[in-house]
């Protein structure tokens, strides 16, 4: 056994880990760089050169852009994420402990749309939350953001569930627990975990959204905070310094969340792609 | 309790039998009825709406009237017939080709160099991982910077001497689209690592040893054990990005306001949400969808099929 | 009064027939093993009884009453499990007392019923721990406990020895054997181990592809099996079967295996009769390896006039025994014999069959001539 050569050495392994590492935190150097540089220091030629100093001026100043918006985007990524997550353990747990004759079709059905292609829903959504009287409201938009949620987070805890043995179902059934009961007494106890992930990446995606954000609240003031920022990069009278403190407002709670938490992050992750 | 005399040919007369026509709500039954109004809601919202894009897209219905009249082909004959869109095509292959290149090549390498255990593992997972959590708006005001022609990447290739490399990135007509793809891959390449290395992590010791036991060399085991494994990831990993590239909206509006030069960074979401929602075309945008919509259940079928036998 | 009775239960899951008119009456305070190999329908009998499937055809009854369409909560059952299925969020008092807690039992009755089980099952130090401190034999009685506090009328148990280690699995057969004893409930109790079925059934029930094979009293079952899968299965090891022919008359009956011929004792050979009148006579002897003897330690009750030739292809002594595997001919057949017995591999010896515990199986049916 020749264990002492392997087939590529660690260090020729770590150095190209590490290239593609300087890669990925590129544009995220830039972007921290940029937000906190003063005014003054903004030029396309000292575009890579630190900060003087740590300087809010940036950062202040895209405040007062997007605040509003920031607040906007919490009020509807909140409450979005917390009932898809609490709609989709439900759910989950219905499709993994009591499969029920085409329980397993109605759950691809649900599957597909994960992977859904927004352009195909976007012209009747508008038509039916119009007729809804939804449309152009943040409960309009934290309900789509809900029944779009509902596929991935029955997904997340539909995994989580089936990994909790069906016996302790049947032990608390026996035991006198409804198939309410046993979610109640039972698996919502043991799902907290899945909780984690499911409110993470439901988090995640609905802070990051644009399109229907942009699509179904068209009043400028209650824009999400992506949609302004996007609309920051269309104005002429924002330097790139602005555009860029702006983005990072706008990123840092999903990065705050997944540098806190990148396990669960993680987790998620892998539930979103069904097992290859 | 009903003890006392009990006949003992039960088979004629059962003492205390409910009347049968009293079934039991079995729990299955309930279940079922728990699930209903959330995934009804679901499915129309999901299925109800594609039928609803499809069946607008022969439609001539434009605007807030209550008419839909009949149309046939004729929102799919103007498609074909409109410039823009068959730039759209070929920028929606260029671009999906692309972003899979680089998603699968990049994510699969990093997975294998990640294999085997090796110092300062977690963190370069946690980097590589870390676009996946940052917006596509985001991702595109940054890059939008970082490819403008004045400065950023240019800039960089400057000082390091190499300044032939310099290109004008989305501002320049012929690679407009593929440099959108570079972020789009920037985003998505830590995840499709991930899901590379789980499979990998998951080939079980027990095979990993057997194949050193047969002699295998580490590349040997890559090339025999490993890269076959890793097929049904490649698959599904395809899926998943190619449904990605197909709805991909926010990264060119971020970058280049959507269209760019000469429509050269214009893919069908943008050319789609234009037509229905700024020109109000709404049956000519719901034909675009529509075709998006075909593409996607093409690809997703033996996705599900796959997913349905496990 | 908890009886358990079983009327043509048949389940099916979709084209596969699981289990297939099974009738069983379990009397009151019976401990019936349900035995068979994995896949026999045992488990899903079992979760019929529990009300966690659903019958497809038939009645089931407990204490008389049917419950067919009643919840599993409400059959007045207790089940153990075989992964034992504790609840894992759960102290070893809060899993006790969960079932009670549901069925809206006093505060004080609850506490009063499960420090009773926790006593008489030695956890009453380990109440306060979760079940992933526990270890697998104390995990093990919780699982009990869980079952006892609720003082049904009968205990469902689902292979629950099966989890532990082969000497915690003796000592906790004893223990639970003692516990029915004590507690005085109808038990009914699965499990693929034909040892523990014979150990401690009261009586048991033999199964196979989901048809009932024989029910019977663990003696009855090893002295007159009704067929060969249940010859097979009820021993250890398992009863050598011989391709066979019966020779002579009622006068003067013999089985002719082909390298031996053995005659058939006066007492059996009216069942064998019908065999006699069948145009082939063909059939399959059984006898089990203990009855067989090596001639100089063959117990002076057995006669000696039944003897084969066999060659010695592998030994395995065990100490107390030794197990012959002979060729005798073609035919591999295991010989449980006295540890003095001198046998090497390769050597021809003689072999004396105690043909009073003779078996013979239909060649059709493989029913056995009783």
């Amino acid at each position: 056994m020749n264990r002492s050569t392997p087939y590529l050495s660690d260090a020729i392994r770590f150095i190209i880990l590490a290239f593609f590492a300087l890669y990925f935190m590129m544009p995220i150097y830039l972007l921290v760089i940029t937000s906190f540089k003063p005014f003054e220091d903004i030029s396309f030629a000292t575009m890579w050169a630190l900060p003087k100093g740590f300087y809010l001026d940036g950062i202040t100043q895209a405040w007062t852009y997007v605040s509003q918006n920031f607040m906007n985007s919490i009020i509807v990524t909140l409450p979005a994420s917390l009932l898809s997550s609490i709609l989709g353990s439900f759910n989950g747990y219905l499709f993994a402990k009591w499969r029920f004759p085409g329980s397993r079709w109605l759950f691809l059905l649900v599957l597909f749309g994960i992977f859904l292609p927004y352009q195909g829903i976007l012209i009747p959504l508008v038509q039916v939350l119009g007729a809804l009287n939804l449309y152009g409201k943040y409960a309009g938009l934290i309900i789509v953001h809900i029944v779009f949620g509902i596929p991935i987070t029955t997904l997340i805890f539909r995994g989580y569930y089936s990994a909790v043995p069906d016996e302790l179902v049947d032990a608390a059934r026996i035991d006198g627990a409804g198939v309410l009961g046993v979610f109640w007494h039972i698996m919502l106890p043991l799902a907290m975990p899945a909780f984690g992930v499911s409110m993470i990446w439901q988090f995640t995606s609905i802070w990051n959204d644009y399109l229907i954000g942009l699509v179904i609240l068209s009043n400028p003031d209650m824009r999400t905070v992506m949609v302004a920022v996007k609309n920051l990069t269309g104005s002429f009278f924002t330097n790139y310094g602005a555009q860029m403190a702006a983005a990072l407002i706008a990123a840092s709670p999903t990065i705050i969340i997944y540098l806190l938490l990148s396990r669960l992050f993680h987790r998620g992750l892998l539930a979103g792609s069904v097992k290859g | 309790m009903v003890n006392t005399a009990v006949p003992m040919s039960r088979q004629n007369t059962p003492v205390t039998q409910p009347p049968p026509s009293k079934r039991r709500v079995t729990e299955r039954v309930q279940a079922a009825m728990m699930l209903a109004p959330t995934i009804t809601i679901v499915l129309i919202f999901i299925y109800g709406f594609l039928f609803w894009t499809i069946f607008l897209s022969f439609s001539g219905w434009n605007d807030v009237s209550f008419e839909v009249p009949f149309v046939g082909l004729r929102n799919y004959l103007r498609l074909f017939d409109n410039a823009r869109f068959m730039i759209d095509i070929t920028n929606q292959l260029w671009f999906s080709g692309f972003f899979l290149a680089q998603c699968l090549g990049f994510g699969f390498l990093l997975a294998v160099l990640l294999d085997r255990p090796i110092w300062g593992e977690d963190v370069f997972k946690t980097i590589y991982i870390f676009p996946f959590a940052v917006s596509s708006i985001v991702t595109g005001v940054i890059w939008r910077w970082l490819m403008y022609p004045d400065t950023g990447i240019n800039l960089l290739f400057d000082m390091a001497g190499i300044g032939f490399l310099k290109s004008k990135w989305y501002a320049e007509p012929s690679i407009g689209i593929i440099a959108v793809s570079i972020p789009a891959a920037w985003q998505m390449t830590g995840y499709t690592m991930a899901l590379f290395l789980a499979t990998l992590r998951g080939i079980s010791s027990d095979l990993r040893e057997a194949a050193a036991m047969d002699g295998a060399t580490g590349w040997q085991y890559y090339r025999y054990v490993a890269f076959p494994a890793c097929i049904p990831t490649t698959y599904s990993a395809t899926v998943i990005l190619g449904m990605l590239s197909l709805r991909t909206y926010d990264l060119p509006a971020a970058m280049t306001g959507g269209a760019g030069p000469n429509y050269r960074t214009d893919l069908f979401s943008n050319f789609m949400f234009e037509t229905a929602f700024q020109q109000y075309r709404y049956s000519l945008g719901a034909a675009i969808a529509s075709l998006v919509i075909v593409i996607s259940i093409i690809l997703l079928i033996p996705y599900i099929r796959e997913a349905e036998s496990q | 009064m908890a009886s358990v009775t079983l009327e043509h239960v048949t389940k099916r899951f979709g084209e596969v027939t699981a289990v297939r008119d099974v009738n069983i009456e379990v009397k009151d305070k019976e401990f019936l093993v349900l035995v068979g190999p994995s896949g026999c329908g045992k488990s899903t009998t079992l979760r019929m009884i529990a009300g966690l499937e659903e019958i497809s055809e038939g009645a089931v009854f407990i204490a008389d009453r049917l419950v067919n369409d009643v919840a599993p909560k409400d059959r007045d059952i207790a089940m153990v499990f075989q992964s034992y299925a504790l609840y894992p969020h759960m102290s070893v008092y809060d899993n006790l007392a969960f079932g009670l807690k549901l069925r809206r039992t006093p505060k004080k009755e609850i506490d009063r019923r499960v420090q009773d089980a926790a006593e008489l099952l030695g956890l009453t130090d380990l109440l306060q721990r979760k079940p992933k401190q526990l270890s697998g034999g104390q995990r093990q009685r919780v699982a009990l406990g869980r079952a006892i506090v609720r003082e049904p009328k009968v205990f469902l148990m689902d292979e629950p020895l099966s989890n532990l280690d082969a000497k915690l699995r003796v000592q906790m057969r004893a223990e639970l054997i003692r516990l029915h004893q004590r507690l005085q409930t109808t038990v009914i109790y699965v499990t693929h181990d034909q040892v523990e079925a014979m150990t401690m059934g009261t009586r048991i029930a033999v199964l196979r592809d989901g048809v009932l094979q024989q029910i019977d009293a663990p003696q009855v079952l090893y002295d007159h099996p009704k067929n060969m899968f249940v010859a097979g299965f009820i021993g250890s090891p398992s009863m050598n079967f011989v391709d066979a022919k019966i020779e002579g008359d009622m006068a003067d009956m013999w089985v002719n295996c082909g390298s031996f011929r053995v005659p058939v004792p006066a007492t059996h050979r009216e069942r064998l009769e019908p065999l006699l009148k069948k145009q082939s006579r063909e059939c399959f002897f059984g006898i089990r390896p203990e009855d067989m003897y090596e001639p100089k330690y063959a117990p002076p009750e057995v006669e000696t006039d039944a003897r084969m030739r066999a060659r010695v292809d592998v030994t395995e002594p065990l100490g107390a025994e030794i197990y012959l595997y002979l060729l005798a001919g073609e035919k591999m057949m295991v010989a449980r014999v006295d540890p003095r017995t001198r046998a090497d591999i390769g050597d021809e010896v003689e072999m004396v069959l105690d043909m009073s515990k003779m078996h013979v199986f239909d060649r059709d049916t493989q029913e056995a001539y009783t």
